[in-house]
Parts: C-alpha cells; sequence; structure tokens
C-alpha cells in the first residue's frame, strides 16, 4: 500500500475533455480519459468511475500501467480496491517488461495476480519473438514470482515443440521455481533422454527439483531431490527410481546429506548414499566424475566440540560398486570409530603439546576384523624469531589391537608403542624487488626436518587404514609417510628444501612460488606396507616444484619428483590456466604419475571461447599418452553455445570411459527459454567440472 | 644478492601488539597457535577487548572432487581444495580488508581400495593447507596494513 | 442546506439599479449575495424574475465564488469567471476557468453545470482551448447519507437592495 495512505483513501484524479456525474459518488468522462490513483494509471477512450465500490468501467483501446505492467486492451471492467476485474483482447507487458504476451481475456485476481485466458507469454523484447508459451489457462502471480500454465506449449521460432498439460515457471531472476529447460540427449546406453526438470520453489528456506526422465530404452525414471534449509540443520535429499526395461530389474539411487547442530556444541552429520547396481552411474551418471565414484559412504558423524577439545563418533561404511575389469577390494567399515584430540598450550602459548586419541572398531566380511585403540601424546616447543623457527617435537605413539577372524574367534591381541622425536627448523630471507614498477618482496626459505622413530616389525599387524603416500612437499615435512595408523615407519632422515616465494608489496598476496628439497635416509626405512615402498637408496626423489600467477590471469605450475639413483621420473605434473574474461578460458594440464597403479600419463586440454556475438565454444579433452591403454581417450567433450539474451541453446557431445570397460556416449540438446529457464541438469554441469573456470553464459540475462 | 634475514625485512611479525582472531575452523586455530610466538604480538582471548587488531575467519571450505581418471574409468586422483575468507580490522576499528580470499589445493593419487586411508590423506592435506593459508593471511594482513598507512 | 431557501436573501453591491419594466436589477461592485449558508461574491451580477416568480441570474467576477452548505454538512465551494444561474431548472451554469469542490471532491473544467436538484454535475473543456476537465474523487467511507436535496441560492422577491 502506498505509504502514509491506506489503500482506501488514496484519491482517484480523472481528467478528460468531458466529465459529467454526482459528486463525490460516479464521475463519466469522455475524450482522451486519464485516471489516476496513487501509481495506477488508466487511459481510454471513455470511462465511468462509481466511488462506492471503486468500479471503473473504461474502453475501447483501454490502458492501464501499475509499477511497470503495463496493459493494453478493447474494454475494461475492474474494481480498483479489490483489484479484480477483467480487461478484453489484452496486450500485457509485466515486470518492467520481464514477461509480455497477449490473450483473449485477462482477468484480474487481486494484487498482481493475473489470469489469463488463451494467452501466449514470451520473456522476449517486444521486437523479438523466438519463443511464446501458449496456453489455455495462464496464471502469473508477480507476489510468488510463479506462473502456472495448463494445456500449455511452447512454440519455439513458429513451431510447436513440446506440449505440456500442465507447467509452472519462474517469473523472475529470483531463486525461482518452476520448469527449467527441458534436456535432450542421445545416448548409447539409454537411447533417447529427455528430462523435463520441474522445479518447486516451496518456502524460502526448502525447494524441490522433480526430473522426469524418459529413456527410450529403459524407460520412465522418477527423480526428486529435496533441498532445506533450516537455523539449526539443513541438507540435500535425492532419490531416483526406474523400472529398467533392457536391464529388466528396478534400479534406483537414494542420496542424503544432513548436517545439525543439535546443540552449539553438538553437531550431526550424515552422507547416505546408496544405489541399486554396480553400473547404475555407469548408465545415469553425467560425467566421469560421477561415473567414477566406486565406494558410496553411509557415514554418520557425531562431533562435540569442547573449550580446546573436540571428540567425534563417525559410523561410516560403504557400498562399493564393483568393477569388472578392474576389481576393487571390499573396504573395511568403522563401527563407530570415536576420536579424542586436544591441544593445551602452556607458558603463554610458548609450549604447545597436542594429544590425540582413537578408538576403531573396524569391521570386514572376510579379512581381521579388530578393535584398534591409539594415543599419540606429543609436545613441541617452537623458538620463533622473525627471521627463523626451531622446532623440536617429541610424542609417544601407543598401539593396541584386539584381532579376531569375521566370525569373532579371537585372533590375539598387537601393541606397539614408539617415540617419535622431531627437530624442524628454518630461516626467512627477504629482499625487495622492483619489476616494471611495482614493488615485490622475495623470500628465500631454507629449511631442515630430521625425524627419527625407531625401527618395530610391524608386518604382524593388520592394515586397516593405512596406504603408502604421494612424496610431496606437504608429505616431505610429515612423520609418516604412510596415511592412517597401522604402519608407523621407521626414520632415520633429514629433509631439507629452499623455497623462494615473490609477493607482492602492497597487497602481500603469493605471486610465485619456486621450491627444491629432497630427503636424506641415515639408516634406510624397513617398515612397509609391501616392500616396494621402500626407498632403494639413501636418498629420496628430488623434489622440484615452480608456479604462480606468471602474468595478470595467466597461472602456470610444475613440479617434478626425480629419482636420482636410477634416473626416472616419479611424478610429473605441468599447469597452465588462462583466464582472460568471463567466458574466456583455456587450461592445459600434463600428469605424469607412477604413484597410481597402473601408472598414468595424460593430456588434459579445457576451454571456453567466444566465436562469434552470442556463440561460444567449449572443449574438454583428457587424453591419455600411454599407448597399451585401452581408451585412450578418457573423457572428451566438445560444444557449442547460443546466448540470445531471452533464450540460450547448448549443443554438446560428450564421451568418457566407464568402469565397466566400456564409454558412455551422449549428444545434448539444451533450450533455456529466458527467465523461464534456470540451467539444465546437463550438459552445464558436466561443463562446470569438466572446464575449471567455466561460467555460464546462458544465464537468463535478458538483453 | 641482497637479501638480508627478515628481522630487518619489511614485514616482519605482525603489524600490531595486540591482536584477537575469530573463527572456529582450522585456520582460525593455527592463527592462535602461531600468533603468540611471534616476538612482538600478543594473543587477546577475549573477544570483548576494545583497542584490538581483529581477525576474522568467516568461513573455511574444503572440496573433494576426481582430477583424473584412467582409462578403465576409476578415479586415480582427486584435488582437495580449501577456501578460505577472512577479514581484518585494524584497533581502532577500521577495515584493513574485508572478505578477502583465499584458495588452496592440493591433489593426491586415489587408492579405491582403502577408501578410509583415502579419506585421511585428504584430511591430512587440509591440515597442511590450513597452515599455509595462516601464513598467508598473516602476510596480506600484514603487507596492507603496513602499505595501507604509507599508502594514505 | 436545503433550508437555505426559506432563508431571506441580501445583496450588498457598491451600486444596484432596477428596470421595473424588465423587472431586472443590475449589480456592480463588490457584490455580495447571502441566503442562509450560501454566499456568492461576484464583480457585477444581473437578476431577472418571470411571470411566474422564476429567478434567472448571471454574474461575473475575478473570479466569481460561491459557497454553500450542502444537507450532508459538507461544504461546496465554487467559482469561475462567468456563472449563469437558471432556477426553474436548477441549473447552476459555470464558465470559464470553472471548479467546484465538496468536501474533499473537486472538478476542474472549462464549463462546469451543476444541477442544484439533484447535484449532478456535467464539465466540459472547450475544444478550442488546450483546457481539460480535471474530476477529483476521495473515496470515503462509505457515505451514510443518501442524495440530500440541494438548496437553490434562489433570489427572493424581497430584495432589500440598498440604492447607490
Amino acid at each position: 500500500a502506498e505509504s502514509g495512505q491506506t489503500q482506501e483513501d488514496v484519491p482517484v484524479s480523472i481528467e478528460a475533455d468531458h466529465i459529467e456525474g454526482q459528486q463525490p459518488d460516479n464521475a463519466k468522462a469522455t475524450g482522451d480519459v486519464q485516471i489516476t490513483k496513487g501509481d495506477e494509471y488508466y487511459y481510454a477512450d471513455w470511462a465511468t468511475y462509481n466511488q462506492t465500490d471503486q468500479h471503473l468501467k473504461a474502453g475501447d483501446n483501454v490502458r492501464m500501467e501499475h509499477q511497470g505492467d503495463v496493459m493494453k486492451g478493447h474494454e475494461l471492467d475492474y474494481f480498483m480496491d479489490r483489484k479484480e476485474g477483467t480487461m478484453s483482447d489484452p496486450d500485457y507487458q509485466i515486470a518492467q517488461g520481464l514477461g509480455r504476451g497477449n490473450a483473449v481475456t485477462l482477468l484480474f485476481e487481486g494484487d498482481k495476480i493475473y489470469h489469463l485466458q488463451k494467452s501466449r507469454f514470451t520473456t522476449c523484447p517486444v521486437d523479438n519473438d523466438s519463443w511464446y508459451i501458449h496456453a489455455n489457462n495462464m496464471w502469473l502471480d508477480y507476489n510468488t514470482n510463479k506462473g502456472e500454465a495448463t494445456n500449455a506449449w511452447i512454440e519455439f521460432k513458429d513451431t510447436p515443440i513440446l506440449y505440456m498439460p500442465y507447467i509452472n515457471f519462474p517469473l523472475s531472476d529470483a531463486r525461482q521455481s518452476g520448469f527449467l529447460a527441458p534436456a535432450l540427449a542421445l545416448n548409447n546406453r539409454n537411447g533417447l533422454d529427455l528430462t523435463i526438470p520441474y522445479y518447486w520453489n516451496i518456502a524460502p528456506n526448502m525447494d524441490a527439483t522433480f526430473y522426469p526422465r524418459y529413456f527410450s530404452r529403459r524407460g520412465m525414471m522418477v527423480g526428486a531431490e529435496f533441498r532445506y534449509l533450516e537455523p539449526t540443520y539443513s541438507g540435500i535429499l535425492r532419490t531416483d527410481g526406474l523400472q529398467d526395461k533392457e536391464a529388466d530389474m528396478s534400479r534406483y539411487d537414494i542420496f542424503w546429506k544432513h548436517s545439525q547442530a543439535l546443540t552449539d556444541r553438538l553437531h550431526l552429520s550424515l552422507d547416505i548414499e546408496k544405489v541399486s547396481d554396480d553400473n547404475f552411474f555407469n548408465d545415469f551418471g553425467d560425467r566421469a566424475a560421477v561415473a567414477s565414484q566406486t565406494n558410496l559412504p553411509r557415514q554418520g558423524v557425531l562431533s562435540y566440540n569442547g573449550d580446546g577439545w573436540n571428540t567425534s563418533v563417525d559410523w561410516l561404511h560403504y557400498q562399493t560398486l564393483q568393477s569388472t575389469v578392474n576389481p576393487i577390494a571390499i573396504p573395511y567399515a568403522l563401527s563407530p570409530q570415536i576420536d579424542f584430540n586436544t591441544a593445551p598450550t602452556f607458558l603463554d602459548g610458548k609450549i604447545q603439546t597436542n594429544v590425540q586419541a582413537e578408538f576403531t572398531n573396524f569391521t570386514h566380511p572376510s579379512e581381521t576384523n579388530g578393535y584398534r585403540t591409539w594415543v599419540y601424546p606429543s609436545v613441541s616447543v617452537p623458538f620463533l624469531t622473525s627471521y627463523s623457527f626451531i622446532t623440536p617435537k617429541i610424542g609417544v605413539h601407543a598401539t593396541n589391537y584386539q584381532l579376531s577372524a569375521p566370525d569373532g574367534t579371537s585372533e590375539g591381541s598387537e601393541n606397539r608403542v614408539l617415540p617419535i622425536m622431531s627437530l624442524d627448523s628454518g630461516l626467512v630471507f627477504e629482499r625487495d624487488l622492483d619489476i616494471q614498477g611495482d614493488s615485490f618482496t622475495q623470500t628465500l626459505e631454507p629449511r631442515a626436518y630430521y625425524l627419527y622413530i625407531p625401527y618395530k616389525d610391524q608386518s604382524n599387524l593388520p592394515n586397516f587404514d593405512s596406504a603408502l603416500t604421494d612424496f610431496s612437499y606437504s608429505q616431505m615435512f610429515s612423520e609418516n609417510r604412510y596415511t592412517g595408523n597401522d604402519r608407523i615407519n621407521d626414520a632415520n632422515q633429514i629433509t631439507v628444501a629452499l623455497t623462494s616465494r615473490i609477493f607482492e608489496s602492497e597487497t602481500g598476496i603469493e605471486r610465485l612460488n619456486a621450491t627444491i628439497g629432497q630427503r636424506f635416509y641415515f639408516q634406510s626405512p624397513r617398515v612397509s606396507l609391501d616392500t616396494s615402498d621402500l626407498p632403494n637408496s639413501s636418498k629420496s626423489d628430488l623434489l622440484v616444484s615452480l608456479g604462480g600467477e606468471v602474468i595478470r590471469k595467466l597461472n602456470a605450475q610444475y613440479e617434478i619428483q626425480y629419482n636420482l639413483q636410477d634416473h626416472t621420473t616419479t611424478y610429473n605434473s605441468f599447469n597452465l590456466s588462462w583466464r582472460p574474461d568471463v567466458a574466456k578460458v583455456l587450461n592445459l594440464r600434463y600428469i605424469y604419475s607412477t604413484y597410481t597403479a597402473p601408472y598414468i600419463k595424460q593430456i588434459d586440454l579445457s576451454g571456453q571461447w567466444p566465436i562469434s556475438s552470442g556463440w561460444y565454444g567449449i572443449g574438454h579433452v583428457n587424453y591419455s599418452l600411454i599407448k597399451s591403454d585401452p581408451n585412450r581417450f578418457l573423457d572428451t567433450l566438445a560444444g557449442v553455445q547460443y546466448n540470445a539474451g531471452c533464450w540460450g541453446l547448448q549443443l554438446a557431445a560428450q564421451r568418457y570411459v566407464t568402469t565397466d570397460g566400456g564409454t558412455s556416449n551422449t549428444y545434448y540438446v539444451l533450450l533455456q527459454l529466458g527467465a523461464l529457464g534456470g540451467l539444465g541438469t546437463n550438459p552445464t554441469s558436466a561443463l562446470r567440472t569438466a572446464i575449471p573456470g567455466y561460467s555460464d553464459i546462458s544465464g537468463s540475462s535478458n538483453k | 644478492c641482497g637479501f638480508h634475514l627478515r628481522g630487518q625485512g619489511p614485514n616482519s611479525g605482525f603489524a600490531f601488539p595486540e591482536a584477537y582472531v575469530d573463527g572456529n575452523g582450522g585456520v582460525a586455530q593455527q592463527l592462535r597457535l602461531y600468533l603468540p610466538l611471534l616476538p612482538n604480538v600478543k594473543l587477546v582471548k577475549d573477544a570483548t577487548t576494545k583497542g584490538v587488531a581483529k581477525i576474522s575467519i568467516a568461513g573455511e571450505a574444503t572440496n573433494s572432487t576426481v582430477l583424473t581418471i584412467n582409462s578403465s574409468g576409476q578415479a586415480t586422483e582427486y584435488l582437495t581444495s580449501l577456501v578460505v575468507t577472512f577479514s581484518a580490522w585494524r584497533p581502532d576499528g577500521t577495515a584493513i580488508m574485508e572478505g578477502q580470499q583465499v584458495t588452496l589445493s592440493r591433489s593426491y593419487s586415489y587408492d579405491p581400495n582403502n577408501p578410509i586411508a583415502m579419506t585421511g590423506e585428504s584430511n591430512r592435506l587440509v591440515k597442511d593447507m590450513q597452515q599455509d593459508a595462516s601464513q598467508l593471511i598473516l602476510r596480506r594482513i600484514n603487507a596492507v596494513a603496513t602499505h595501507g598507512q604509507d599508502a594514505h | 442546506a436545503t433550508a437555505d431557501r426559506e432563508k431571506p436573501l441580501k445583496v450588498e453591491a457598491d451600486s444596484a439599479t432596477y428596470d421595473q419594466k424588465a423587472n431586472t436589477g443590475v449589480y456592480t461592485g463588490n457584490v455580495i449575495v447571502t441566503q442562509g449558508s450560501m454566499t456568492l461574491r461576484s464583480d457585477k451580477l444581473t437578476v431577472h424574475q418571470d411571470a411566474d416568480g422564476m429567478q434567472y441570474s448571471q454574474g461575473d467576477g475575478r473570479p466569481v465564488k460561491f459557497r454553500q452548505q450542502a444537507d450532508d454538512g459538507e461544504w461546496v465551494d465554487a467559482e469561475s469567471l462567468h456563472y449563469d444561474y437558471n432556477q426553474k431548472t436548477g441549473l447552476l451554469v459555470l464558465t470559464n476557468k470553472a471548479w467546484v469542490r465538496k468536501g474533499q471532491n473537486e472538478v476542474f473544467g472549462d464549463v462546469i453545470t451543476y444541477n442544484l436538484n439533484n447535484d449532478q454535475y456535467s464539465a466540459t473543456s472547450n475544444k478550442t482551448g488546450a483546457g481539460r476537465v480535471n474530476v477529483t474523487i476521495v473515496p470515503k467511507k462509505p457515505a451514510a447519507s443518501g442524495p440530500a436535496a440541494k438548496p437553490a441560492p434562489a433570489v427572493a422577491s424581497d430584495t432589500t437592495s440598498e440604492k447607490q
């Protein structure tokens, strides 16, 4: 309502060539009539107004304007206070031109609620008739920004393309409910794949998307995703179900992520994922990252934050999606795992202690089960000056295993107690640098890290959660080459590294970073998970890494780990990413790594670039350089996108390898209609992961 | 070659004598551990003390995504990233910087046979990035705080 | 109000002439006609009474000012440069920059014809000029009173006119 005046006492002023009537009850005006009430304006050839019920009749090309909405029609019969009435043969522009169209009749059903009969609607500007939604009945409610239509069909470039008994669609860019664009695809596994997502904005903090998805070879899959956001808890629940004609079985997935603050210190988080069969993602996933999922977690974590300590209880089971080509071991389950840690400091922060403890009940259908309890108290006394640091640290890692066979028969217990001592030290040299007039600060940071852990035979210990980690800068300065706690490497070694960084003096942002480092074993390590882990010389690989924002918007990163002993490269990666502008992205990545079994040697090229006005090219190639690989093209995608302001089109073809030894080849067509279309379910989400830095240009920006 | 120990360097230690660190994530914890060790700054524990520099770690978002897949379609490398959003104010309450971001990422090879170990590796890398991020944030605050004053 | 009709009518003016044969009086200079709650001010006023006592008056002013309390208690104000009143038809015609206000409701126009019997008005703009008619209606709470009969600013026959 207008400020200050309630809706009722806003004056109505009528201007015309001729007016007659009975003041103040009624008035009849003729000749270029203009009527104003607050911010509502009416223009007509003639009009009659009755004040008792604020009933306005106007005719012969009447025009009505209210807060940016413009309705033109033949005759208007309207009750101004109730905002109800009809307009015959209307032509309307709504919400500052966001939506427009015409109809046989326009019914006003309340403030900003329009009911159009036999109408058409578009969000394209006046001179652009690219698409319309036609409908027998259409309701446009600009309070909830929701449009609904029954017996509707979409006309695109004068050809009807889609009939729908009922649709609803967003009327504004705000988080809208409504009809996401239809995504059409042709896939070698599913045949024709038509998804008509339907978004429902239930409440400001709750919305849902429904995904009826039709496969010509498999039938109709019904999917739904529900998102909720409350002050103390939030989450997302998604499920899809299909009676698969081709595989003749029912297939489904369930995905539920929930996080909740039970109290301000007690927090619960759930992550439940389940699929009906191993090939679910191979068939229905929309990109390589999804298809490559092998272990689906079913996890519940209850965590408590005390003052200066915290603890958590973690139940975790995995559903393993077996791959016929490359079988995967069934992982252990945590039933549960309880961990505790605290890091009190003394002497005003000068002495830092840390106590970590963990109990885990590892269960497995066929392997050794067991209770494992370990505690690792440690104390470190860092001596820092502004140009140096020396951090001695000493701790004791004590572990107890109670082992049992899967059927429960005890297999005895094991213990392991190991002292862990380390001395980390480093200096920082700095100098000022001027490069092309900009002032930088360059640092030179030598660092030495000595670690001593005595040897203890751990070959009889089970392996629940340990794995050899890659040799990297962060791993070089850690206490254990193995993650987890089943293997603690014996160590009498020193790691030295020299790092130089260049910072912008004004902002302190790191522009370049170069490092060279190596570890020297005074005694060669003997603890291993499998003997090939052990270094074959007294020196580790040499690590060299170099990178940063070489020039504005061009980021480069190079890293190599080179074995000086047998002159081989263990790991080598090179990244280049150039993002000069929005929707202008080129990424190049080369990776050679022997840390994975079998080794990988790949090139990954991806990019998005404008081709011509409104057209953008998108591409992604992940190519394996290993000649013996069965599939050399691991993930390729090529496509074009067109943004015409009030509609957008995406055409893309994608092929990626799947875990069942096959591939998934898909051709996408995605049509987005103005404010109507949010983002299609694919291929845009596929693009976002395939092309780092990708920006979606076909949002509903109206030119 | 012009290098000298940082003691004489332009921005050493912390630009303010006292600082309060707000936030309950790993980066905030790292800052609270690191600041008391610096020679010329005192960590303030009580949020209400006035006239003290304030560092607020507004957000710490970690994310783990598949980086590379092998020719049989299985994930061989994951990328764990950490995005930290932070702000800092001078003792007199004026903002040094607001809503700034530091983004770090680490890749690691993924062994599908031992997912629990992989989660352990990812958590270890996040801790390492948290430590790096705290150093980068301190350096940025120092740079802007000291240069900011020179520039005005 | 309608009761005004029975009230005595007084006319003051700087000067007045009376034409017995034509039964017409002409008043000029600060003419003020009062009858009950009605007052009418104009620079010049001529009044004619026909055989059966019906009065026809017209006047000019810069502007002519008319004010009367209607039955429902609201005041009616009107102005125009020239006005004609016909008691027989009850029509008051205001021409040239005419304006009528009742309560908060107003009518502007070049020519406003106001029927004092049924409170009907009609306002037009003269096509030649750029003038437009403008009516403002302030919707008030549903008015309790129905359309009340209106008084007529008739000039009673026993005019007490001061001769110059």
